[in-house]
């Protein structure tokens, strides 16, 4: 008999009726602003939140970019490509889109379109994310009902910057993945 | 050696333990800020305890399923009894794609299997990319809890085995500058690796997805650049559907460290383009804990370590006393329920004060579970000594004669020898004093002022 079906043998034996289990909670929290309540939990977190409009969000990507010091950046939004060429261990910032933003805990869900795009989000010393301001829901009960986690192959939720508190609690930001994050909330 | 044993080896720089006990401390007090921010909390925790009650009611099915799902998605799922087919499948696995090199995100499961033992046995270079996990990599110990596993180190020392194995200037002991230089190591690893191993939080029935869950996105760096993921799950990480993420995403972080939820809570649906994952599901004794029932619901552990933050006992004796891949209360539950013989003392290193309980996510009964197994390990015969000290006192109790006189010779020999009652009296009165003993117990005294009042007193 293989591991499977000993495995699978033994737990049959004990098979219970299942019993339902409902999808949320009675009364699950609702935030009177969703987007102020997302800005204050990322900064929180160690993350930057900022609305934008449209139009100028062009502006403060190059803000950004001169804050953070960046030579190498890679730009993945609909209607604007740049810097694809470059290493993706190489890059300094990556801006790149998020399909909605959790209010609960400054979460952002990302399914980035390529396999390099998905190694250049770890691999960034800074990351920026842009969301629609209408995307921001309530907690991650309304994330899960609006999306569909296995479309694709890899899609991650992002709430703030790498960190750990491994040395004696001592919260340090940027462990592995990127130093910094900043979402910008666009109206 | 029994967990009372290695504590005392803790226990005996005051100091440090005091301070091991306040940094855990203030983990809890973290988890209990996030907790009293979720108005709902409270039915968050029933609703994880009823989601997981469902799931391990009908395991197999759930598990069939996800095979299937991942499979269809292009993923291997290879089944595993024990430690060792776990190994062997992950080591196999590597030597097949000639992987010498692996960069390994945390996973107790294979601490529990002792895989990295194995594969570097093997000619397999693996790193622990976790940060904490590094750290007691490269200090050749075990980690001392599930989800900060250097929490026993200080910084200075920290900053000495940094110095001895990544070149940092001696007498460096700053978090943030230890970090970078840990940072600039692993990024190094994470570029040559030729194979990543993780652990799964959760894996999705209805799917065949998985969930990985970190703040430092060392898993992720790992998935997203050598080729190869093998996945490392116990049986019991099934959750049924996508949606149930919902609540075990709102409780992990929360329960673990006070965070709304970790830095990267990732899902994974089959392999990369030009890549291969391996999924390996484990059983390691836990389909005979389902079958055997009684400690069946310790299997709900989603593994946040909120028990560990909130026990006095861990607190103030740490990780490593319970020798176990596990410690703290689940770990208490855990290790014995596999191998009661050597893990007799730790349902023991107990207070029975439920904290435990309370601070649980899926509102597993670890203090009723701690106790029924205390009942277990006499019963079997672990006990010897505790067998016999129960018939004792279960012998002196029935009889009202045997108790009196027993009570006179005590009081006797604690007011004329207190240095023998003292001794006999170890180890309570390590750190205690006995009470003065009086001359008579109640019943004599009572009917002493009986006959006192019979022979003349005011009625």
């Amino acid at each position: 008999m293989t591991d499977r079906d000993a495995i699978l043998a033994r737990l049959r034996r004990r098979t219970e009726t299942p019993v339902e289990s409902p999808l949320a909670p009675p009364a699950p929290t609702s935030f009177t602003d969703p987007v102020a309540a997302f800005a204050t939990t990322l900064a929180a977190v160690g993350g930057h939140c900022e609305v934008v409009e449209r139009a100028g969000l062009a502006d403060r990507v190059d803000a950004l970019t001169a804050a953070c010091g960046a030579e190498r950046r890679r730009i993945e939004l609909p209607g604007w490509k740049e810097g694809t060429e470059h290493t993706a261990a190489d890059l300094d910032l990556v801006v790149t889109d998020g399909i909605l933003a959790v209010a609960e805990n400054a979460a952002v869900w990302v399914v980035p379109a390529t396999d390099s795009l998905r190694a250049a989000l770890f691999l960034t010393q800074h990351l920026a994310l842009v969301v629609r301001g209408e995307s921001v829901v309530q907690t991650m009960h309304e994330a899960y009902a609006a999306i569909d986690v296995a479309a694709a192959g890899f899609g991650v939720f992002i709430s703030g910057p790498s960190k750990t508190a491994d040395i004696e609690q001592s919260l340090v930001i940027g462990a592995h993945g990127p130093r910094s994050l900043t979402v910008y909330l666009q109206g | 050696m029994s967990h009372p044993e290695q504590a005392a080896r803790f226990t005996a720089d005051r100091e440090r333990a005091a301070w091991h006990d306040r940094a855990l401390w203030s983990v809890r007090a973290r988890r209990d800020a996030a907790a009293r921010s979720v108005p709902e909390w409270e039915a968050l925790r029933e609703q994880a305890a009823a989601i997981k009650a469902r799931t391990l009611a009908d395991l197999a099915s759930h598990l069939e399923a996800f095979e299937r799902h991942a499979v269809a998605r292009g993923a291997v799922v290879h089944w595993a009894a024990d430690a060792a087919a776990h190994n062997r499948i992950v080591l196999e696995i590597l030597r097949s794609r000639g992987a010498a090199r692996v960069v390994k995100s945390k996973s107790m499961l294979t601490e529990e299997c002792g895989l990295n033992h194995h594969l570097e046995r093997n000619g397999v270079e693996v790193v622990d990319t976790d940060l904490g996990e590094r750290i007691v990599q490269l200090r050749g110990e075990p980690p001392s809890h599930i989800v900060l596993p250097a929490i026993h180190l200080r910084k200075e020392e920290i900053g000495d085995l940094f110095h001895a194995h990544l070149g940092t200037p001696p007498g460096m002991s700053d978090p943030a500058l230890l970090t970078a230089a840990a940072r600039r190591h692993l990024r190094e690893k994470f570029l040559a690796a030729d194979a990543c191993i993780t652990g799964v939080n959760f894996a999705v029935a209805e799917s065949g997805g998985l969930v990985i869950c970190t703040n430092e996105g060392n898993a992720d760096l790992g998935m997203a650049l050598p080729r190869l993921h093998i996945a490392c799950m116990g049986i019991e990480k099934i959750v049924p559907r996508a949606a149930d993420l919902a609540v075990f995403t709102r409780l992990l972080a929360r329960s673990a460290t006070g965070q709304p939820i970790t830095a990267y809570t990732s899902h994974v649906h089959g392999p990369r383009p030009g890549g291969e994952l391996h999924v390996v599901i484990v059983d390691g004794g836990r389909s005979q804990m389902l079958e055997r029932g009684e400690h069946a619901a310790a299997l709900a552990c989603i593994r946040c370590g909120a028990c560990l933050n909130t026990c006095p006992v861990y607190r103030r004796s740490g990780g490593h006393s319970y020798e176990a891949v596990i410690p703290g209360p689940i770990g208490s539950i855990l290790a014995p329920a596999a191998d009661p013989g050597r893990h007799r003392s730790l349902p023991y290193a107990c207070t029975m004060c439920g904290s435990c309980n309370d601070v649980c996510p899926v509102k597993i009964d670890l203090r009723g579970q701690l106790l029924r197994l205390r009942a277990e390990l006499v019963t079997a015969g672990h006990l010897p000594g505790r067998r016999r000290a129960s018939r004792i006192a279960s012998l002196l109790l029935r009889s009202p004669t045997l108790y009196a006189l027993t009570g006179r010779l005590a009081r006797r020999v604690g007011r004329l020898l207190p240095g023998l009652a003292d001794r006999i009296a170890r180890p309570w009165t390590e750190s205690r004093a006995l009470p003065d003993l009086p001359e008579k117990s109640f019943r004599q005294q009572l009917s002493a002022s009986e006959e006192g009042r019979s022979s003349g007193g005011p009625r």
